[in-house]
């Protein structure tokens, strides 16, 4: 997925996801997956990226 | 020879007693059990295939009760070659009745390998999970071998039995004032007892149903204290949230106009739905299927006369109840199913993964839309590779409400469930047990304790948080978990009446709740009177660094979350430590 084309407001929705989502690992002795830890911090990168363009 | 009625009617209601065929099931059975098992010829003589008359395994039951019996008269240490050869006589019989007929009856069906005595390193633990085995086999309306095949998948059947027996091992008459007592106690807190009461009083229950639940939720409430005195502090969490979760269950049976039968199946639902959680790594997983085949069946076994048809109703209700109830939150269970999907597609071979792939996310799909999915008698239609997949990490299937009569009850428990996203006792658990900003895991961190209070007293930094997609801890529970676990909810009442739950959290947050903390804070602080509160990391000023804290910020940290959960507690009236296990200190 390019996040560079998503629209803001689906990055933050999916942001929000993996945080409900990790709260499900904290109840459960399975790891999360790494994916979901790199996904959040791009997700993270890119909306800081995107706070601080120009509008 | 006649087959006598076993000591739960509702298995056989309607049968008949159908007359066994000795011969050719003797000749069967003899060789499996005549290494080692003295019981061979009784055993075989009592079997009885259910593909023959469509009746399950009355007299194996029975036996295996008096197999047990006589292993129980041994002693572990001196008669341990004995109770082992017993004990191997008994797994056999289980994996008979798990799978009848085996390989000698179906030569098309693989043997069974029978596990349940594991290892038999720990005989006297062995013996107590299979004696508690043989009590939900005796009084549970699923045939054996839904139960058995349910264990079966287990990658440790024997610990999960043990285990079970020792959270449930039954209250006895001397110990049955203590932990009557010990649950009256802990409902007092928060006036808990009374509401509950007062809302099964106002469904109709009789004074008889209402002490007869009070009996059953102590010995549910002792099962979780043991095993938070075993070290598992989830339980103690767990429990918290059960508590106040039959009250909410009730509540929103209210709401619904539930009846009488309809709302007990919905609360004995809710309160085994979670009653068996572990440590072990599929338990999220799995944990609503042992609740409500093991745990349901042990203890109500124990409380209500199964003679009684509408007894039997309940109990067969309530299964169906917590088994439903793993159906929320949907994100929830896909996200852990999605990883413990991927862990065994990783460990195949390159050229097995693709197909397998696609099962997962066919699988991950269905559970994050369960209501959308296709579905049978409420279990989600999987294809023969995603059901493959699903056997692989323990898992028979997955359950969802459905067009059947305890629907509502179901949607009830499910309903009552996800409250917690909005009562103190879940706000607790999301936002200060599991989220911190120093986790070593991103998505676990937030910023600030409250996004609405640093709106409050900072919007220039709200406002940068917003533009960043993050927010608060208590935010994690009241806003996102929240509507995802109300997202297989569509009854308007039930949705108007969370609605409003949610209000009054919001509203008793920003009243109550966060000016407390404030006060306290600056209390700590030694702030004057009239004074600024000086910028409090995590309260009033957002961590820059999640992840990263400095020593100060850590301090800092540490004592915000505490002084929130000492609000929280107070205000909503949850004891933080109920089993007195942190000597009253947390």
């Amino acid at each position: 997925m390019n996040l560079d084309e998503q629209p803001v407001e689906q990055l933050i929705t999916r942001l929000g996801e993996l945080r409900a989502l990790g709260n499900s690992y904290g109840l459960s002795a399975l790891p999360p997956p790494p994916e979901l830890a790199t996904e959040y911090a791009a997700l993270e990168a890119e909306l800081k990226r995107r706070q601080a363009r120009p509008s | 020879m006649r087959v006598e009625p076993r000591s739960n009617p509702a298995k056989t209601k309607g049968l008949g007693p159908p007359t066994l065929e000795v011969a050719d099931t003797r000749v069967a059975l003899s060789r499996p059990l005549s290494q080692g098992a003295q019981a061979a010829v009784p055993l075989a003589s009592a079997y009885l295939p259910p593909e023959r008359t469509g009746a399950p395994t009355p007299l194996l039951v029975r036996n295996l009760e008096a197999l047990l019996a006589k292993a129980g008269r041994l002693d572990p240490e001196r008669d341990a070659p004995r109770l082992r050869t017993l004990l191997r006589a008994i797994d056999k019989q289980l994996g008979l009745m798990g799978h009848p007929g085996a390989s000698e009856l179906h030569p098309s069906r693989p043997p069974v390998a029978p596990k349940f005595t594991g290892d038999l390193q720990d005989p006297p633990g062995t013996l107590a999970g299979l004696k508690f085995l043989a009590h939900v086999l005796t009084h549970s309306p699923s045939a054996p071998e839904k139960v058995l095949g349910l264990l079966q998948l287990h990658p440790h059947p024997a610990q999960v039995l043990a285990h079970a027996a020792k959270l449930y091992p039954g209250i006895t008459p001397e110990d049955r004032p203590r932990v009557a007592q010990a649950l009256k106690d802990d409902l007092q807190i928060g006036g808990l007892g009374r509401a509950i009461e007062d809302q099964l009083g106002q469904l109709g229950l009789s004074a008889r149903e209402t002490e007869q639940f009070f009996a059953v939720f102590a010995e549910v409430r002792e099962g979780f204290r043991i095993g938070a005195e075993l070290g598992d502090d989830l339980q103690r969490v767990n429990w918290l949230h059960t508590r106040v979760e039959v009250l909410h269950t009730l509540e929103i049976a209210q709401s619904l106009g539930l009846s009488k039968k309809e709302a007990k199946a919905a609360l004995y639902g809710s309160l085994f739905s979670d009653a068996f959680k572990d440590q072990s790594r599929y338990s999220l997983l799995w944990h609503n299927r042992p609740g409500a085949e093991l745990i349901a069946p042990a203890v109500l076994g124990r409380h209500l006369d199964l003679n009684d048809p509408e007894a039997q109703a309940l109990l067969a209700w309530t299964m169906r109840v917590a088994h439903e109830h793993q159906v929320t939150p949907p994100l929830f269970m896909a996200g852990p199913m999605r990883a413990a999907l991927l862990e065994v597609v990783q460990a195949l071979p390159e050229e097995k993964r693709a197909e397998r792939m696609a099962a997962v996310e066919g699988i991950v799909q269905k559970i994050t839309t369960p209501m959308a999915a296709p579905q049978h008698d409420g279990e989600l239609q999987f294809s023969a590779l995603e059901k493959q997949l699903l056997a692989q990490v323990g898992l028979p299937g997955w359950a969802v409400p459905h067009e059947a009569p305890w629907r509502l009850s179901s949607i009830a428990a499910i309903v009552g469930d996800v409250a917690q996203y909005v009562s103190w006792e879940g706000i607790i658990k999301i936002a200060v047990d599991l989220r911190d900003p120093g986790s070593p895991m991103p998505f676990m961190r937030d910023p600030v304790l409250c996004v609405t209070w640093l709106h409050d007293v900072a919007p220039d930094a709200a406002q940068t948080l917003a533009g960043r997609g993050q927010s608060g801890a208590i935010e994690s529970s009241m806003e996102f978990s929240f509507s995802q676990g109300m997202s297989v909810v569509k009854e308007p009442k039930a949705l108007a009446a969370m609605d409003e739950a949610k209000a009054s959290a919001q509203g008793q947050l920003r009243q109550d709740v966060l000016p407390e903390i404030e006060r306290r804070l600056r209390e700590m602080l030694g702030v004057d009177p009239g004074a600024k509160t000086p910028p409090i990391p995590y309260w009033n000023q957002p961590i820059a660094e999640p992840g990263a804290l400095s020593e100060a910020e850590r301090g800092m940290v540490d004592r915000v979350k505490r002084v929130a959960a000492e609000v929280m507690a107070e205000i909503g009236g949850v004891p933080l430590d109920p089993f007195k296990l942190d000597g009253g200190k947390s």
